[in-house]
């Protein structure tokens, strides 16, 4: 690596002490990392995942950003991946370039508008979807409290194979048999502080969810309805009040709620097999929100 | 004075309506026989001891505003049972998932206190180790009215002639072999084995192919009328239901709440979980079908067709009421009319205007004449009057000044 990069490095690792997410004034620097590597999920299950990391050491996770519309986002991102990878956001009018191991590249990136974009490999049909290797970009003016999902389902045996040895896949027989949030899963995904629901009675709530995985999952709410705010998909559900949105592959939602009511409520997949994992109930999509006073 | 001894003898059964109690029992051992005649074991609710737990379990109907109890009282001999309100966004103590609310042993009663929500169609379901136990037929379709109206989605909705529910689910006959169901005996603490899903049969209100015709029977639609139907996705596959053509489809609600604009759609797709109210309108005569595409969510392989039979006719067969006859007097009135009819029983009085506006409504138990006090402020006009029974409707126009 370059002495460059490491000078920029210095200044991502204060960066993504904030986890990568605060927004620094109007240019938000940052590095991404794709690697990959063996992802420990606890109960004794493990993925093999490739992703966009915030190191170069892997650690399973794909690393999320927030920013305001009108920000910049200084991105290098460095492919420490054996296999070539196009990282690229769709959608955003830039010339994306072809990463072989080793490569990086170096992009200034300019969201006008709201909204949450999806950073991910276009190779191959986007064949490493299926390995993990996608993130979300939330663009946003709202100062409510805000939580950000990051669906995927994952073929363990998918997932390994294209991490290894970057095979193709027959899609049309896809079977995932683990179902996470933000690369985790009940009940790990309770210490991830920006997944985990928690507000008061009376607040704006915020929950941007991404769909990055390959099947398509039905979130329900307990406790609440929440009113669509934004969709990168079919725009004719805006404003409606619902308490289970579908979410197809690559679609982003926002929800609004406004808790009436104190309590602790879950938040699961109503496809009620994404609510196991590695065959186990309930290690999959289930999470709750807890409303306090 | 004999005015308001009237209206109080009226008024009583609207009082008593407004508690209502429904008992759910939950068994594990229930039997459903599927279309290819292979009897599989069952988990769910019945409301007697001696009934066969049906897949799906009864339908829930409530009014809005009413205070609700379900009494779920867990004869299983096995695991614990829950009711989770799936919509009705209860309080957490009401909410039926086990290590936040209470979950019912064996011999057990658990009692679910809520306020009825916004009218529109809502699911029930246990909710301990819920992958196998929705799976193995513990679930049902709960219907909030608005108050006083079998025939309105909403107040100030949508009037219509008659409303039908329509549940999808699927049945993998290997989550129903003894050696998975005892799986979840287990408290709902511990992780749960759960198998790969294989559904091999896909359901319409419990029932698939040559069942869905016999059981089912025709879907009748009243010609130049309004039909609801709510439609219910509790499986674990997505839904594409195609309505008939050259109908006229509105979809105009969603999980129990109206959508801002209704839309015109020939098909639509609903995923596990979600509920939609669809109004539809034929001004045609004619025999069509309600076609239900299965599709694996994962890649959406289409796994399975179902259809039901819509049927439009020139007269709903509600109005074929044979040996009925009211007489509605003094017309025109001022808001105090007299019914003289040979039905006895309950009966709901319904008043709308000629654009199907409801204006007033009463329910009644009715022996011989009676009068009905129209509320103060009608103003003066023609308008519709609806005495429905359980065996039929008859509508009068009556003129009030
Ligand atoms: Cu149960
Ligand atoms: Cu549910």
């Amino acid at each position: 690596m370059s002495s460059k990069f490491k000078a920029i490095k210095k200044l991502v690792l204060i960066l993504c002490l904030a986890f990568g997410y605060e927004s620094f004034g109007f240019t938000v620097t940052d590095t991404l990392y794709i690697n990959s590597g063996k992802l420990s999920l606890g109960l004794q299950d493990s993925l093999q995942l490739t992703v966009f990391g915030s190191s170069e050491n892997f650690d399973g996770r794909n690393t999320k950003f927030k920013l305001n519309p009108n920000d910049i986002l200084d991105l290098i991102i460095i492919n420490l991946d054996q296999h070539t990878h196009k990282a690229a956001i769709q959608g955003l009018n830039e010339t994306w370039e072809t990463l072989n191991t080793g490569d990086s590249a170096h992009y200034i990136l300019t969201f006008q508008d709201e909204g949450i974009f999806i950073l991910e490999d276009l190779l191959n049909d986007k064949l490493f979807s299926y390995a993990g290797l996608s993130t979300t970009i939330a663009v946003s003016k709202r100062f409510s409290k805000d939580f950000h999902w990051n669906i995927k389902d994952i073929n363990s045996e998918w997932s390994e194979e294209i991490s290894n040895n970057a095979t193709a896949v027959a899609a049309a027989e896809y079977e995932p048999d683990f179902f996470l949030l933000n690369e985790l899963r009940n009940p790990g995904i309770d210490l991830d502080s920006t997944a985990k629901v928690r507000g008061s009675v009376g607040d704006t709530l915020h929950i941007y969810i991404s769909n990055t995985g390959n099947a398509i999952h039905s979130i329900h709410l307990h406790g609440y309805h929440a009113t669509l705010i934004y969709s990168s998909g079919n725009q004719v559900r805006l404003g409606w009040e619902k308490d289970t949105y579908g979410l197809e592959p690559g679609e982003s939602i926002i929800l609004e709620i406004v808790p009436d009511k104190t309590g602790e409520y879950p938040v699961h997949d109503h496809n009620l097999v994404a609510v196991t994992g590695g065959g186990y109930y309930p290690n999959g999509i289930f999470t709750t929100m807890v409303i306090t006073e | 004075m004999r005015i308001w001894f009237h209206i109080a003898i009226i008024l009583l059964p609207f009082a008593v309506m407004a508690q209502s109690t429904e008992l759910l029992i939950a068994r594990n051992k229930g039997e459903k026989v599927l279309a290819d005649s292979q009897v599989i074991r069952t988990m769910g609710f019945a409301r007697t001891l001696t009934e066969n737990p049906g897949v799906p379990g009864p339908t829930l109907v409530f009014e809005e505003g009413d205070s609700a109890v379900i009494d779920l009282w867990n004869v299983s001999q096995g695991a614990p049972h829950t009711i989770h309100l799936h919509g009705l966004d209860v309080n957490q103590e009401n909410d039926g998932v086990p290590h936040l609310s209470f979950s019912v042993h064996h011999m057990d009663h658990g009692y679910y206190r809520f306020k009825v929500p916004h009218p529109g169609t809502y699911l029930y379901h246990c909710h301990v180790v819920s992958t196998l136990h929705v799976q193995g037929g513990m679930y049902g379709v709960l219907i909030v009215y608005p108050k006083g109206s079998r025939n309105l989605t909403w107040e100030n909705g949508y009037r219509y002639e008659r409303d039908y529910s329509i549940l999808t689910s699927e049945i993998d006959p290997i989550w129903h072999s003894d050696s998975v169901m005892i799986l979840s005996h287990d408290s709902a603490h511990q992780r749960v084995k759960i198998p790969k899903y294989r559904p091999t049969h896909f359901l319409i209100n419990g029932y698939s192919d040559h069942q869905i015709d016999q059981e089912l029977g025709l879907y009748e639609i009243k010609k130049d009328s309004n039909t609801f139907f709510r439609f219910s996705n509790v499986g674990f596959t997505g839904n594409t239901v195609y309505f008939p053509k050259n109908m006229d489809i509105q979809i105009v609600s969603s999980d129990g709440r109206p959508l801002p604009v209704a839309l015109h759609q020939d098909s639509i797709n609903i995923y596990p979980g979600e509920r939609y109210g669809v109004i539809v309108k034929s001004n045609e005569l004619s025999q069509d079908s309600i076609v239900i595409h299965y599709f694996d969510l994962n890649n959406l392989k289409l796994l399975n067709k179902q259809r039901v039979m819509v049927q439009t006719r020139a007269v709903s067969a509600l109005e074929t009421i044979d040996n009925i006859a009211i007489l509605v007097y003094p017309n025109p009135n001022n808001g105090l009319i007299r019914i003289q009819s040979t039905y006895s029983g309950k009966a709901d009085l319904l008043l709308y205007t000629i654009q199907g506006i409801e204006v007033d409504s009463e329910t009644i138990h009715v022996n011989g004449a009676f009068e009905w006090k129209l509320q103060e402020g009608i103003p003066p006009g023609t308008y519709i009057l609806e005495f429905r029974t359980s065996k039929g409707l008859i509508r009068k126009t009556v003129q009030k000044y």
